[in-house]
């Protein structure tokens, strides 16, 4: 049972980075993750500009019938959002905690290139990790 | 339509100048996308005109539902990104929240869509003036808000008139006239909310106004399809059901101010309309501090 049915990040044009997909029936190749990426881009800054007052900085949770997403906007424009059961509790610190992992093993990495997609083997490793361990809490309860 | 519950009032002391911070929308639209009805309550910021505000509000309603259809992660069989799906079809999303406001979202299998926002932010301010105003409309359509409350009041900036009358020492009525001239109203099919994101799941309001307009509206035999809505009934049927669900939903906070909010549609002068609700207030008032 999933806790978190898949990851994804898009750097701040909106192009995918890092998809990952924990197990869901819906897997997407990778047209289509791109695809979908760039619409959750565009559909956050619509819902900005659409807001009735000042100071909005976009959809934080999105609910659907099968699904919530939770997104995670940083101060650079980076997104991190996740689809995960309806009513999954604690995913705002989830995505905070992978945007830790992020500045660590990706942005802290030499090699790799700014908004480009992530290939860092360390970034893998501790996110199944941090994704894991949020299974078995979750399981745990 | 307001719906009020769960927010909460500080304690702290009321700050003189109104922030109003309290908006509230309703869109209703048609399956093609024409914006049939919309109301808004204390709208701060209008970035764009209203005719391109309802397009891009139902853009991108149009586009949610093809994106939660299309990442549905329980569904193995998809149809492409962009193919407009019925009404059954495909994932839909109910609701989704921003740092500022939450829309409620509900569609019905007519491709009526109601959507309904909330505002997150609710500000409070007191009266500056206190006395009776006296005000005079000719038959103009118009919308009339009425707050009740017993230490502070919530203030709209907008277009308002205001009348206070002294009911006694546990409180002070305020009723808050907000006039304006109802905008094109086309045949409706979508109803979007605008409200408080503390608010809880809305689905059940919605689906009751969608109920409401198809008994009073849509069964109507001299109601053709397109034009605006005029039933009377429909419009009580609203009020009652605001009635209805303000009085369960109404708080009272920690220092006992009580917010109940009231909806209507008259044609009719504001005074005759006035000792109406000032009867009602005062049931609902000796119902709710019995």
């Amino acid at each position: 049972m999933a806790a978190i049915y898949s990851l994804y990040i898009i750097n701040k044009s909106g192009g995918l980075i890092f998809y990952k997909d924990y197990g869901s029936a819906g897997r997407m190749d990778t047209n289509d993750s791109l695809r979908v990426a760039s619409l959750w881009h565009s559909m956050h800054a619509i819902s900005q500009q659409l807001s009735p007052t000042t100071g909005c900085s976009g959809i934080e949770l999105l609910e659907a019938d099968t699904f919530d997403l939770h997104c995670f906007q940083s101060l650079t424009g980076t997104k991190f959002f996740v689809v995960c059961e309806p009513g999954t509790q604690h995913m705002e610190s989830l995505l905070k905690v992978i945007y830790e992992l992020y500045t660590d093993y990706v942005l802290k990495n030499p090699f790799y290139e700014m908004e480009m997609p992530i290939r860092c083997e360390l970034f893998d490793i501790n996110l199944s990790q941090a994704v894991q361990k949020d299974r078995v809490a979750m399981l745990g309860r | 339509m307001q719906f009020f519950g769960g927010s909460e009032i500080s304690p702290s002391p009321p700050v003189p100048t109104a922030s109003g911070n309290n908006a509230h929308m309703m869109y209703v639209f048609n399956r093609n996308g024409v914006c049939l009805l919309y109301r808004e309550w204390n709208r701060l910021l209008h970035t764009l005109n209203a005719q391109q505000d309802h397009k891009l509000m139902f853009g991108l309603l149009f586009s949610l539902k093809s994106l939660t259809a299309k990442m549905d992660p329980t569904n193995a069989e998809k149809g492409n990104l962009g193919v407009p799906q019925l009404s059954g079809q495909g994932c839909s999303f109910h609701s989704f929240r921003t740092n500022t406001y939450k829309l409620s979202f509900m569609e019905s299998p007519s491709g009526i869509k109601v959507v309904q926002w909330n505002f997150l932010d609710l500000g409070h301010a007191l009266p500056s003036t206190s006395g009776i105003v006296d005000l005079a409309y000719g038959g103009i359509t118009y919308m009339e808000m009425i707050f009740v409350s017993n230490e502070q009041a919530v203030l709209t900036q907008h277009r308002k008139e205001c009348i206070f009358v002294d009911l006694g020492s546990d409180f002070i009525l305020q009723f808050i006239v907000v006039v304006w001239l109802v905008d094109l109203i086309e045949e409706f099919d979508h109803i979007i909310l605008v409200t408080h994101p503390r608010t809880g799941d809305l689905r059940e309001s919605l689906k009751y106004i969608y109920n409401l307009y198809v008994e009073y509206v849509v069964k109507n035999p001299l109601y053709a399809p397109g034009t605006p809505i005029r039933s009377e009934l429909f419009n009580t049927s609203l009020d009652q059901y605001s009635i209805l669900i303000l009085g369960h939903k109404s708080t009272i906070s920690s220092d006992g101010g009580l917010f109940i909010f009231l909806l209507s549609r008259h044609p009719a002068p504001i005074k005759n309309v006035l000792c109406r609700y000032v009867l009602l207030i005062s049931e609902l008032c000796a119902h709710y501090f019995s």
